[in-house]
């Protein structure tokens, strides 16, 4: 079946097998920021922002993205640039595998509540995993982030 | 997992429809859960454009679509204040913003889980469901009699009543299943207490509650001898996360501090 989406402000149509889930449809179409995790809604890796709210990509079915806007990694360069920085100043990642969407997550955070809190920021961020962090340094980085002007 | 059709009903009659004549047949809200459980599935029935994702505030009622999301209900305006903001609590304490985007009240309802801490809220909030087919059933009742016909959920109806309420989650991690979980609203002197996780299904402490009614003004007493009422009323048992007596531990100072919460001022407590 045909699915047609918003990808990163650029209409797609994909072809697509009934049960096929977000995820897998925006890889195979080479969005490959996203990217697989438990593949069961628990870690956050698969992270997208379906009209600007994130959302798993690995349980949600591609029909339902119908006419809707998905925004990945790539559909936010110069905010991901600025984020990547602040995470490279304060030493806030390691293997890099969360970034994409911890990226979009943070992303989504700003636009929601640009003066989150240190405890808002910890809620929201609370089904994003990341196995190297130790999520302080990422705490620091994102707090300098969204202090930034735009 | 495999999904071999999708079916997208155009009215809620054939959703009902759809899963009433094809018992392989799923209902497919959020989706979170059933791709957690990995089951591949004959046919999955989206319930997207038939109106399910509403929340509609009327005068005695809030009805809440069963395709809204744990998100929208935390974040509606009625919602996230009523009853003390128990029920949008709950909402905001299911894993983190992405799952809360996508799982569903109705999900959360029909999924039946023993651990939900959204069920807990439902009932102590007093929760009504609306079905396709069925006639509306209390929450309370729909989980005591383990109803199991197939039918659609259409809306949960809450009473709007001015009255305080207190949700608790106890859980070992933000990210985790609760160790238990309780929910406690009094409105104008009449309770309602729910205790859920102890590991079973939620369930209401009801001859705890009815006791409790009958008594104006309640005193700390009172409240002491309801906890104790409730923690005879209900089965705890173990599990991985906690053994029984943990969770009566748990319950009997959690339940004292909420029933104390939705009883008395600051001053007084
Ligand atoms: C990783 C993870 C952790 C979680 N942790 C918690 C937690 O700590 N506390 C908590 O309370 N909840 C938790 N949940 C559960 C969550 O809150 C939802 O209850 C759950 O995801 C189901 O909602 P859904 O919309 O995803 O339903 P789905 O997965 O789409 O469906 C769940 C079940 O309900 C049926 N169904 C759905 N809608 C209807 C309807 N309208 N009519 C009839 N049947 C229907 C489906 O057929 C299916 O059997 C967790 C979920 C996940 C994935
Ligand atoms: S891969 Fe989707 S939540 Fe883990
Ligand atoms: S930096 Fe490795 S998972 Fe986050």
């Amino acid at each position: 079946m045909i699915v047609n989406v918003d990808v990163n402000g650029r209409l797609r149509s994909f072809d697509v097998p009934p049960g096929a889930f977000l995820l897998d449809v925006l890889r195979e179409a080479g969005y490959l920021s996203i990217r697989r995790g438990c593949d069961t809604t628990s870690c956050g890796i698969c992270t997208v922002l379906l009209d600007g709210k994130p959302v798993p990509s690995c349980s949600y079915l591609a029909i339902r993205a119908e006419g809707r806007k998905v925004t990945t990694v790539e559909g936010i360069p110069e905010e991901a640039a600025k984020l990547a920085r602040h995470f490279g100043e304060e030493g806030a990642d390691q293997c890099g595998y969360c970034n994409p969407s911890l990226a979009l997550a943070v992303y989504a955070l700003k636009q929601t509540r640009p003066k989150a809190t240190d405890e808002e920021i910890r809620l929201w961020l609370v089904g994003n995993l990341c196995r190297c962090s130790g999520y302080q340094s990422q705490l620091v980085a994102i707090k300098r982030y969204l202090e930034e002007r735009p | 997992m495999r999904i071999e059709t999708i079916l997208k009903p155009a009215s809620l009659e054939d959703a009902y429809k759809a899963i009433a004549a094809d018992k392989n047949a799923v209902m497919f809200a959020g989706g979170a859960w059933i791709k957690l459980t990995l089951k591949d599935i004959a046919t999955a029935v989206i319930l997207d454009g038939l109106g399910l994702e509403r929340i509609a505030v009327g005068d005695k009622t809030v009805e809440i679509g069963a395709l809204a999301t744990l998100n929208d209900v935390a974040t509606h305006p009625v919602l996230s204040g009523l009853y003390g903001g128990m029920i949008a609590e709950s909402c905001r304490r299911v894993m983190g913003i992405n799952v809360q985007n996508v799982a569903t009240l109705g999900g959360s309802v029909m999924g039946g889980y023993a651990f939900s801490d959204i069920l807990t809220a439902l009932l102590a909030a007093d929760a009504t469901l609306r079905f396709q087919k069925h006639e509306p059933m209390k929450l309370a009742e729909y989980l005591q009699r383990k109803v199991n016909f197939r039918d659609l959920l259409v809306a949960i109806s809450i009473p709007l009543k001015n009255g305080r309420g207190v949700f608790r989650k106890i859980a070992r991690t933000r990210l985790d299943f609760a160790i238990l979980n309780l929910a406690v609203t009094n409105v104008n002197g009449l309770y309602l207490i729910a205790v859920g996780a102890r590991p079973g299904v939620a369930r209401l402490a009801t001859l705890a509650a009815d006791r409790l009614n009958e008594i104006h003004p309640v005193s700390v007493f009172d409240i002491e001898k309801a906890v104790a009422d409730a923690l005879a009323e209900l089965d705890f048992g173990s599990n991985n996360r906690a053994a029984e007596d943990y969770r009566r531990a748990l319950a009997r100072v959690h339940l004292l501090r909420a029933l104390k919460e939705v009883t008395f001022d600051d001053r007084q407590r």
